[in-house]
């Protein structure tokens, strides 16, 4: 089993991102002016400064979802393809052409909850579940209706983790 | 999970309740100082609920640290409340029993062994957990020590630990 996961460098950047924002905001309570020059928080008063880190960490924390999701979906699309590739081995018929052309030309268009229960059968129920629910709250991030209130709440680790559980089993299953 | 979403914020309600409780006795030997505000939360499983938060403040009224509300309806948890301070933020979980278990198999010579384990280690009664580290996958029961080193971390602000 690979020790290394896509999901990986997204999440490590997310951590320096957040740690970044904590260092700025000791230099705002440093009052440490040297640290500022060249940068937007020369020219912000201190309590725009402090909201704008507010901001930044609440953009950070929803995005960082997005981007779980984006390169989550990625990965099982590139599973589907391969087992789609075996239509093509040993005595490939023009059916089978057929079908892998017809998998290969659609599957971008699936929607995400029907390619997930595809995966039912090499990953528990109860994730895919879940895998399910994180997508409902990045759809949620992603538009921020007004008018529609907050699915059920995911934490920015409890994403990275459901979704990298996944993609572990599926890489010991296939 | 409770059948009526009613009764999910109620239980949610309740805890919340009890978790305040707890840190206001955990604070109140030292110089900080707590008061709670009203919020409201809008879920799309209940529609919108008040429910309290809890500042912390130290002797002249700045604010070190709050406990916001954040969600009743979590994905694999049952409820969430924020802990955020000037630095950073902890966010810290209600489990009723167990948190999300999952089926793990493991095939070894032909033969497959299949088993439960939850997905974070750790939780094994009901109550309010932090889960830290992505690499361990640990969550840890908040109790008074753990509640001083997260509003330590977010804050930066030290409460001298006495036994």
């Amino acid at each position: 089993m690979s020790s290394k996961n896509v999901l990986d460098p997204i999440w490590r950047s997310y951590k320096t991102t957040i740690d970044c924002l904590k260092i700025a905001e000791r230099v705002l309570e440093n009052e440490n002016i040297s640290l500022k020059e060249k940068t937007k928080f020369a020219e912000w008063e201190k309590e725009e400064a402090e909201d704008r880190i507010y901001e930044s960490r609440t953009f950070a924390d929803d995005h960082v979802i997005v981007s779980l999701w984006a390169v989550f979906e990625r990965k099982l699309l590139d599973y589907l393809q391969k087992e789609g590739n075996r239509l093509l081995l040993g005595a490939a018929t023009n059916f089978s052409l057929q079908v892998h052309r017809k998998i290969e030309s659609e599957m971008e268009y699936w929607k995400s909850d029907d390619i997930l229960n595809i995966f039912k059968t090499v990953v528990d129920p109860d994730l895919i579940g879940n895998a399910k629910q994180v997508k409902k709250y990045r759809d949620w991030i992603a538009h921020k209706n007004p008018n529609k209130n907050a699915p059920s709440n995911i934490s920015p680790l409890g994403a990275y983790e459901i979704l990298k559980k996944i993609i572990m089993d599926l890489e010991s299953a296939m | 999970m409770y059948e009526k979403a009613e009764d999910q914020v109620e239980s949610f309600r309740k805890a919340v309740e009890n978790l305040f409780t707890d840190i206001e006795s955990w604070l109140s030997p030292s110089p900080l100082k707590t008061r709670r505000e009203e919020i409201q939360i809008n879920e799309e499983a209940s529609g919108a609920y008040t429910i309290q938060k809890l500042l912390i403040e130290d002797a002249s009224g700045k604010k070190i640290a709050e406990l916001v509300p954040v969600a009743a309806f979590v994905v694999s948890a049952d409820g969430r409340v924020d802990l955020n301070g000037r630095y950073d933020k902890a966010i810290i979980f209600y489990e009723e029993a167990g948190g999300l278990s999952l089926t793990t198999s493991i095939t070894n010579d032909g033969r497959t062994e299949t088993s439960r384990v939850s997905l974070f280690k750790g939780i094994d009664k009901k109550g309010w957990y932090y889960i830290g580290d992505a690499l361990l996958g640990r969550a840890h029961f908040v109790d008074k020590e753990l509640f001083f080193d997260l509003l330590e971390g977010v804050s930066d602000y030290v409460i001298e630990k006495r036994s």
